[in-house]
């Protein structure tokens, strides 16, 4: 159960991503229709394949601390999270079972076994179906500039926001694709996921979300 | 009793002497330690690919160590970049900034303080040398308990903890350094339990 726990946390944290508007962006003019546009596009999403790239900026550091993967979902509920450079780690939802490859190690468990466990799920799912925007354990404000939508996520719970203050989703508009998205731990502590290369609804069988 | 001039004086110059001795044996105790820890004087960032493991679970993230004037920061960052645990140790306390409800026990805490205050050497800055001799330094850590330090060319290549009555004792190995002097392995191990630790130093 503890090892549960822990796991939790750790796979929140790959998937959280920030309420004063932030530099260089101004208020939202229309939301609903921001919200419309997104949850059209996310609607007619079956597949996901996108590249990104992860640094984790921390305030006692001159350089970050870099990462590089894929990321694979199909609608419903499959998701494969692989960090493929400088190691391999690897986060596997398949519907009822998450798994864990830790460079080779595998470890599995049955989501139903943790209330917890159950609740990340739901939010990593809801992250990428746009349902989050909605989610009540949030407090969610809206902001644009002439590059991007940006989503900021405050959450109102306070075991989450004791590790995350702020999840910033930035959204490219016309595209109405998640470009980015910053986790953020304090004011200079934070990590920023750039996605790139998406390929939407490309087959994708079911079989590339079994446990290795 | 009346004691003669000769005999008054011979006891004098005894109790001169002990304060002398005790003087010195005293200055001798508080002798400044010679070796840094491996952080210190150090501009680059110092990370570390870090395995702990306890039993059948284990932890796989980074360890980042910064050496400032008050002690050492620390992270303890999952592989998916959420920093676990951020926190500075000092002299006599460890300032905690941020840990995971999961290690939030004082337990749990303590157990990772006293490991990290070994892995990152910080008896040589915060501890007293108590004694060296040509093979280590013998020193009092300020949070209680006494660690030997083997020294190898001027340099610490293992570390091993020393307490009365302590059954469980912590083995701390630094292992070939670079040119800046950082062990490019640390591995800490423990006697009568099931638990270890592994760092190898991270090239971004």
């Amino acid at each position: 159960m503890k090892s549960i726990n822990l796991i939790c946390f750790l796979l929140f944290a790959s998937f959280s991503v920030f309420s004063q508007a932030p530099e260089g962006f101004s208020k939202m003019d229309d939301i609903p229709q921001f919200r419309a546009a997104i949850q059209e596009t996310i609607g007619s999403i079956r597949t996901l394949k996108s590249d990104f790239t992860q640094a984790k900026h921390l305030s006692i550091f001159s350089k970050t601390i870099d990462s590089e993967g894929v990321l694979v979902f199909k609608a419903p509920d499959r998701l494969k999270w692989t960090y493929k450079s400088p190691y391999h780690y690897e986060i596997i939802i398949n519907k009822n079972t998450i798994s864990i490859n830790d460079g080779g190690k595998v470890n599995s468990f049955d989501l139903s076994s943790s209330e917890k466990f159950s609740e990340i799920n739901e939010l990593i799912l809801n992250s990428i179906t746009g349902k989050i925007l909605d989610d009540e354990r949030f407090k969610t404000t809206y902001f644009q500039n002439d590059k991007f939508w940006l989503v900021v996520l405050e959450p109102e719970n306070n075991e989450m926001s004791g590790f995350i203050s702020e999840i910033q989703i930035y959204v490219e508009p016309v595209k109405n694709r998640v470009s980015k998205i910053r986790l953020v731990e304090s004011a200079n502590d934070y990590t920023v996921i750039h996605f790139s290369n998406q390929i939407l609804n490309e087959p994708i069988a079911d079989s590339l979300f079994n446990t290795p | 009793m009346n004691l003669s001039p000769i005999a008054y004086s011979i006891r004098l110059k005894i109790r001169v002497l002990c304060l002398f001795l005790a003087a010195a044996l005293s200055l001798h105790a508080q002798k400044a330690i010679d070796l840094k820890p491996f952080s210190d004087d150090v501009a680059e960032d110092i990370l570390y690919e870090t395995q702990m493991r306890y039993k059948e679970f284990i932890f796989t993230g980074f360890l980042a160590i910064k050496s400032t004037p008050s002690g050492y920061h620390i992270y303890l960052i999952s592989k998916t970049g959420l920093t676990l645990v951020e926190a500075i140790i000092k002299e006599t306390e460890t300032k905690w900034i941020k840990t995971l409800p999961f290690i939030d026990k004082p337990k749990r805490k303590r157990a990772l303080e006293r490991n990290l205050r070994l892995l990152t050497q910080s008896p040589l800055k915060f501890g007293t040398l108590k004694k060296q001799t040509k093979d280590g330094l013998k020193i009092k850590m300020q949070k209680g308990g006494k660690v030997f330090f083997a020294t190898e060319n001027n340099e610490v290549t293992k570390g091993i903890t020393k307490g009365f009555l302590k059954l469980t004792k912590t083995k701390v190995y630094f292992q070939s350094p670079d040119s800046k002097g950082l062990p490019q392995l640390i591995r800490i191990k423990k006697t009568m339990l099931d638990a270890e630790i592994n760092l190898k130093l991270h090239e971004n």
